[in-house]
């Protein structure tokens, strides 16, 4: 199939870079729709980083003091506030920071060019993608000023979206149905981008790299690219079901009308729980690039990480219901999760071990992304070791729904996946503009971040232990401790993040270093470091060849 | 082929894949119903035509519990607290439902039994289980259930220590227009 | 009836105290089983809470933070040795299949560990304790007392461990011991019989526990003596107890003004009340959302669902007022509707049933004589 590829699709572009106007808004240049989707997330995450402060601010103390600033002094609108920040805290997050990143920007920009393709399979489609993407932020913009309980704006439910409370029994105004719509828009952004990275994947890699040469980066987008295709759509439907339920006198989840509610659940997490490895594998594939290239060492065991993300994106599929021990599932059923949910551990484990693996040995240069990387490791390692914890259905009846499981899965998505973000953003940042930053500024945001949040989520362990419920505007004083801690590790993590800003500002007007082809030496081998940097507007016009024997794609 | 037939041709079979997967969520809707009939799971109750064949020694207690969801201004509770039959023994029961209010209002039952595990032995083989009933105002009535629990639970291991079966009937309001949704009517007082 | 469980409260206590670890862990009474600043779960008051501590603090807990610090011994290790300082000539191996071999088992090897005491701990949850008891009064003379083995066949009697013997001489309870102070004719048999070897005094009371419900600490559980009715709202708990009488009340949360500043979030205005020692089953449902009812000390919590009941158990070694909160989200004032029990003396429960009775009109059902139960098994409750 290598061999069948010809740059054909490509013939009516022109080889200058298009106008403005026509390069951004009708992009079709992977990379320029890349950089689109990582300004996207780069919003969406300011955003979502604001509410999560707007939560931080209000939980600094017992008492509900700081959100009725808000509300105009509106007690009961500060409750509802709290529940819309919560929720669509979660929704940005997931939805439109770390997916546009990590697939969308990411994805976009390194997938072609690693595995020595000129462009995606279908660019145009690609367009589509991010402009759904758009459309579904400003629907879900548009939702936060809607109508949604009583007179109260915004649907404050929780990002899993569960009726009753979502049906017209706990969420009647038209803010739901917004929310559903941007949802739907969203998934089939992603849906659609999924068809172009599995296609560009299988048909447009350069010739002779085979599957079992691509880079593992490409590997995780291949596997994410997959999930997405089969769970996204479960969610689809179940939020169609949840808008004829609210607008169409369906009972599908109605109690009233023969309908279960906790279908809905189920169809929820069969999406949600594939969902949470949509958000880490793509981390999973920089993570090892990065490690690899400043350990100046191939990658460990490569066949076993690669085999150890499709085993993950499968045991993915069939562990839904361990989000769901406490609705009264069967023991059996319950066993069946237990049983199901650890032995993602394993694959899990073989990950860190390989990296390790890698960086033992090696002749580390401990440059920005590489100290980024290593945080990763350890605070994944420290996020999927509370998740065997929560696996145990026994002692899940303790901890469901409390500061634990909040604790537990910031650790794996936001500082699993963002570290994630922020290592890729940190190697990729000289390749991607053609400028260097300040290594010190880069340190100084690691140690920042790496001390607020750990300073954020380490307590909330200790919260969750100790009983305190999630989704909670106020709590009992004996809890205030620990969140008045929390919260001052959000103001440390706040400043890391304007060190970031001043990192990036300072190296596009300030510092102005130029980046060579490739700036981290001899560990870099992958296609995109043979490249000038920033890379040209149609890259690979002879495309690289991997048919000789001992040629390896790293 | 060309290379971007090839792609398209790989492009639609994903979107199939994803078409399929939409596909699959609503079958999931008759498929859980019809699994969770099947295996009572859950704590779905089965039907019976007939009584059964034989009773055992070992006994029952059916407890009954009668809820109201928050629309419906009904009184609803069982006649009986409890029933202690052997197992295999038919046994009847009544619930007794009252419109409180002076207009005619439409409700319709969801039912399951507790432990769930028991669902699958629990047999009626008449209720009013999912058929609508409407009161006119005022109007009280008493409702049948005729039950039995299935002697073959005596094979069932996993049920060995239950010894008492909670079946519940929670009236739901069934008219076009609930106009009183998201008032609870007689529970008020938050804080 | 006094506390049930017949080993001794102090060594139930210092039991406690060693899976709790340091001071920080044990809550003071005035913030009721939360600790200001603690880092550990809230304090187990029953028997199978106390088992998911010690699954917790015991296997779970040291494995994970074993794990965590491993890893971060070979990062640390991995900064001193292999930075391009050290050692500049990088190696260039990528594979060994001993090292893979021993990083894919010994995970699994951990994780079986886990697993046995999960399954388990997930298992005894689930099923609601079915003990029995007999109780008898010594007369100085009998020495052999029968216990009836009609538990269907999975179920029975058939070990030592199955069957507790206690004498109660009205200020003293002890617990028998097997071939000491008892022999026990006809395991796995219809009846099993006690054969005492010294004959209670008279006047003595022989209680009789049997049953596969063994609570790790090694009593029989015995069978439920009550249901707990518990329907969620918006935003607050409606309960009854159907074995009791056809009463129900509402239980919210205390205003600001009206409680403690330690109690605010969690007291309410009517506490659910249950005795302590027994079996309560407590049926869960919810009128318009999904709400979750939680009691941390007694590790339960269970969603309740409109247009279905979720059942679960549990049963309080202590007497004293626990506190949980809703734990599911359920509309704007989810942080208000929290949960309180008191736990109390089976006199003080049945004065308190009497005293809802009266409120609904209707007449006491106990006296002070006689016992007389809605339902249930009455052997289980004779006493």
């Amino acid at each position: 199939m290598a061999d069948a590829h010809a740059a054909g699709g490509h013939d009516d572009h022109a080889d200058h870079t298009p106008s403005f106007f026509a390069r951004w808004f009708f992009s079709t240049n992977h990379k320029d729709i890349g950089t689109l989707y990582l300004i996207f997330a780069i919003v969406a995450g300011v955003a979502g980083g604001a509410m999560s402060g707007l939560i931080r601010m209000e939980l600094a103390e017992p008492g509900v003091t700081f959100l009725t600033h808000f509300t105009g002094g509106n007690v009961e609108a500060a409750y509802n506030f709290y529940n819309v920040l919560i929720t669509y805290h979660g929704l940005m997050m997931i939805f439109f920071m770390v997916m546009p990143a990590l697939i969308g920007g990411f994805g976009n920009w390194f997938v072609p060019i690693m595995i020595g393709a000129p462009d995606m399979a279908f660019p145009r489609m690609n367009n589509i993608s991010f402009w759904l993407y758009v459309a579904s932020g400003i629907l879900i913009t548009a939702s936060l000023f809607a109508p949604g309980y009583g007179s109260q704006l915004g649907f404050g439910g929780g990002w899993v979206l569960y009726p009753p409370l979502s049906s017209n029994t706990g969420s009647p105004g038209p803010a739901m149905d917004l929310l559903i719509l941007a949802i739907h828009l969203a998934g089939a952004s992603s849906i659609l981008g999924a068809i172009n990275f599995i296609t560009t994947i299988f048909n447009m890699r350069a010739p002779g790299m085979t599957l079992h040469k691509m880079p593992l980066f490409a590997w995780s987008i291949l596997v994410t690219a997959f999930l997405l295709v089969l769970s996204l759509p479960v969610l689809a439907g179940a939020i169609t079901m949840l808008l004829t339920d609210r607008n169409f006198g369906t009972s599908f989840f109605d109690a009233a009308g023969g309908g279960d509610p906790l279908l809905f659940q189920h169809l929820f997490w069969f999406f949600g729980h594939p969902e949470v490895y949509i958000l880490i594998l793509p981390a999973f594939g920089v993570i090892s690039h990065i490690v690899s290239t400043f350990s100046k060492k191939p990658i460990f065991g490569y066949l076993g990480m690669a085999y150890a993300m499709i085993a993950i994106g499968f045991v993915g599929f069939i562990v839904w219901a361990h989000h769901m021990y406490t609705v009264g599932l069967s023991v059996d059923m319950k066993a069946y999760f237990v049983a199901a949910t650890m032995v993602i551990a394993v694959p899990t484990g073989i990950k860190i071990f390989s990296w390790i693996a890698t960086m033992w040995g090696g002749s580390i240069e401990f440059r920005t992304p590489m100290i980024w990387a290593m945080g990763f490791i350890f605070l994944f390692t420290v996020g999927g070791v509370t998740g065997v914890v929560l696996a145990n259905a026994g002692v899940d009846h303790y901890m469901h729904d409390t500061y634990y499981v909040v604790a537990h899965f910031h650790y794996t998505m936001s500082l699993g996946a963002v570290w994630g973000i922020f290592a890729a953003w940190y190697y990729w940042f000289p390749k991607m503009t053609g400028k260097m930053y300040r290594e010190w500024l880069g340190n100084l945001h690691f140690l920042l971040m790496f001390i607020g949040v750990n300073m954020v989520f380490f307590p909330q362990h200790f919260l969750g232990l100790q009983g305190m419920p999630r989704r909670y505007i106020d709590y009992p004083e004996a809890f205030a401790y620990w969140n008045k801690i929390s919260t001052i590790g959000y103001e440390i993590t706040a400043v890391g993040v304007l060190v970031f800003a001043v990192c990036m500002i300072d190296a596009f007007f300030v510092y102005r270093k130029k980046a060579p082809a490739n700036p981290w030496g001899v560990g870099a081998t992958t296609l995109e470091w043979t490249l000038p940097s920033p890379p040209p507007f149609h890259q690979f016009n002879e495309l690289p060849r991997f048919d000789k024997p001992d040629a390896k794609a790293f | 082929m060309t290379a971007s037939a090839n792609n398209r041709k790989l492009g639609f079979i994903i979107a199939g894949l994803a078409v399929g997967m939409v596909a699959m969520s609503f079958a999931a809707v008759p498929a859980y119903r019809a699994f969770c009939q099947v295996t009572g799971w859950g704590g779905v109750t089965q039907r019976a035509e007939a009584q059964a064949d034989r009773t055992l020694a070992r006994k029952m207690t059916v407890q009954f519990d009668a809820n109201i969801n928050q629309d419906l201004p009904w009184r609803f509770k069982p006649e009986q607290v409890s029933q202690t039959l052997h197992i295999g023994e038919t046994g009847l029961a009544f619930f007794e439902a009252e419109n409180l209010t002076g207009k005619p209002i439409t409700g319709r039952a969801s039912f399951n039994v507790s432990p769930a595990k028991a669902g699958i032995y629990f047999k009626k083989i008449e209720c009013f289980c999912f058929t609508e009933q409407t009161l006119q105002p005022g109007e009280k009535v008493s409702m049948p259930v005729t039950y039995f629990v299935d002697p073959a639970l005596a094979d069932d291991k996993h049920l060995d220590e239950v010894r008492t079966i909670t079946l519940a009937y929670t009236f739901f309001r069934w008219d076009d227009a609930p106009e009183d949704i998201g008032k609870a009517p007689g529970v008020g007082g938050a804080p | 009836m006094t506390l049930p469980m017949a080993t001794s409260l102090t060594a139930v206590k210092k039991r406690i105290a060693l899976i709790s670890g340091f001071g920080v862990w044990a809550a003071s009474a005035a913030n009721a089983q939360i600790t200001p600043a603690g880092i550990g779960m809230q304090p187990a008051n029953s028997a199978l809470a106390e088992e998911v501590h010690i699954f917790h603090n015991l296997i779970l807990m040291p494995i994970i933070t074993i794990i965590s610090a491993f890893i971060l011994g070979l990062l640390i290790w991995i900064v001193i040795r292999y930075n391009s300082k050290t050692n500049p000539t990088p190696s260039k191996f990528s594979h060994n299949t001993m090292i893979e071999i021993i990083w894919t088992g010994v995970p699994v090897l951990i994780l079986l560990v886990i697993a046995l005491p999960s399954f388990d701990l997930l298992y005894k949850e689930d099923v609601t304790p079915d003990g029995q008891q007999v109780v008898a009064t010594g007369d100085g003379q009998t020495v052999d007392f029968i216990f009836a083995n009609d538990f269907p066949e999975s179920r029975m009697v058939r070990r030592p461990k199955h069957l507790q013997v206690i004498v109660d001489n009205g200020s003293e309870r002890r617990v028998m011991k097997n071939r000491a102070d008892y022999r026990v004719d006809g395991f796995g048999e219809a009846n099993l019989v006690v054969s005492m070897a010294t004959p209670p005094v008279a006047g003595e009371r022989v209680i009789i526990r049997g049953g596969r419900s063994v609570d790790h600490r090694g009593n029989v559980t015995l069978a439920p003596t009550m249901t707990l009715k518990v329907t969620g709202y918006q935003w607050g708990w409606n309960y009854a107890y159907p074995d009791f009488g056809d009463f129900e009340f509402l239980s919210n949360m205390l205003p600001r003004d009206q409680t403690t500043p330690e109690l605010y979030l969690r007291a309410v205005d009517n506490r659910i009340v249950v005795p302590v020692g027994e079996t309560v089953r407590v049926t869960i449902t919810a009128r318009d959302v999904i709400h979750a009812w939680a009691l941390p000390a007694f590790a339960v919590k269970l969603d309740a669902v409109p247009g279905r009941i979720n059942e679960t158990w549990f049963n309080a070694d202590r007497e004293g007022v626990y506190y949980g909160q809703c734990s599911e989200i359920c509309g704007i004032k989810h942080s208000f509707m929290p949960i309180a029990v008191e736990v109390v003396s089976r006199p003080a429960f049945e004065a308190w049933v009497d005293s809802q009775r009266a409120l609904a009109g209707m007449d006491p059902l106990f006296d002070a004589d006689t016992v007389k139960l809605a339902q249930g098994d009455a052997s289980a409750h004779a006493e």
